[in-house]
């Protein structure tokens, strides 16, 4: 019966790495992995409802290209946000709200009547509004990604934040220039960039 | 490893079982892309044929086109409906319940038989109080997730009036 021994080692062994991999290593509920997937996609969510309606209104073709670029960008980073959460075997949404305990001008989120402005502004001051709210959308995204890096474990969202804190913070720059290129006055201000407490 | 097979299993079963919610009723409501009015098996609908167009997720005062809120349904948005007429700190209590979230429709919903029905692709509740610990988890279950054929589609930047 000793074969049957050195058989079952094998086995058992394998079943405990699966065992493993889906009980213990899977981020829980409450882990800060799953807090920021649902926190940021929607955060990400508004850049993409924001996007989406300057590239259907924008006429300036620098303006409808950025607008373009954010909308697929984001919403591409949505789906992979969407799918380390299946993967982990955890819902897409919590038991509370996203992004609830956070400071919504904090973290550069628009109010809804901020977000209305850009389908009731004509649509070259919508173009300009679009750019200041995004900048302030992203430096917000860029302080929540810093957060995350402080309290996340896993690669794929620790390289995930990396990615968003190098990508928007480039995209800022450029938001900048096109902003300068404008001469906008009346653009909302934007927050410090400063790590962001997560309660 | 036998124990802990063993140990393991009664809690793999346990988290299976906690996501059936009492009273929720399912459906197979197929989809497909229509113009004008549909006639719908459920009141509210909970699936069925739609608009190209979908409603914003968001929170209504008037009721919606069933037509676009269905389409909604299909992208993984949870609709949650009250009667015209629900007394004001119930809706606010809705509408709290709601805030913050993106991929929830709130509104009205004319001659509604509940005081709550909460929608998802083929899947409905009935409540009974805005207040029932149902509701949220019906939202945490469904919303971008469950049954809807389009995960990850859009909820937003479509269809934003109301009937």
């Amino acid at each position: 019966m000793t074969w049957l021994r050195w058989l079952s080692v094998p086995i058992l062994l394998g079943s405990g790495v699966v065992l493993g991999l889906n009980l213990v290593a899977s981020p829980g509920e409450t882990s800060p992995e799953v807090r920021f997937a649902r926190d940021m996609s929607a955060h990400h969510t508004q850049a993409v409802d924001m996007s989406v309606t300057l590239l259907k209104r924008a006429r300036d073709p620098q303006v409808r290209l950025l607008a373009q670029d954010m909308a697929l960008t984001q919403q591409a980073q949505i789906g992979q946000m969407s799918g380390w959460l299946m993967a982990w075997g955890r819902a897409p949404s919590g038991q509370e709200a996203p992004m609830s305990g956070m400071d919504r001008a904090d973290i550069g989120l628009a109010s809804p009547a901020e977000v209305r402005t850009l389908d009731s502004l004509p649509a070259g001051l919508a173009e300009v509004r679009y750019l200041a709210l995004m900048r302030r959308h992203h430096l917000g995204g860029v302080a929540m990604a810093k957060a995350a890096l402080n309290a996340v474990k896993r690669p794929e969202t620790r390289a995930f934040a990396e990615r968003v804190i190098t990508a928007q913070t480039a995209e800022i720059t450029a938001i900048d220039a096109m902003l300068k290129a404008r001469m906008t006055v009346g653009a909302p201000a934007a927050p410090e960039m400063r790590d962001m407490p997560h309660d | 490893m036998k124990r802990l097979l063993v140990l393991t299993l009664p809690v793999l079963l346990a988290a299976c079982s906690s996501n059936t919610i009492q009273g929720i009723k399912t459906y197979s409501n197929t989809s497909s892309h229509v113009q004008g009015k549909v006639a719908y098996a459920q009141t509210p609908p909970a699936g069925g044929a739609h608009n190209p167009a979908w409603q914003n997720c968001g929170v209504y005062d008037r009721p919606l086109y069933n037509e676009y809120a269905v389409h909604s349904l299909e992208h993984g948005a949870v609709w949650i409906t009250y009667p015209e007429g629900l007394a004001a700190d119930q809706v606010q209590q809705l509408q709290q319940a709601v805030a913050g979230r993106t991929y929830t429709l709130l509104s009205p919903y004319t001659d509604l038989k509940a005081p709550v029905v909460v929608s998802a692709w083929n899947a409905q509740l009935q409540l009974d109080s805005p207040t029932d610990p149902r509701l949220l988890k019906f939202v945490q279950n469904y919303a971008q997730g469950g049954t809807a054929p389009e995960i990850g589609a859009s909820c937003s930047g479509a269809y934003g009036e109301t009937s």
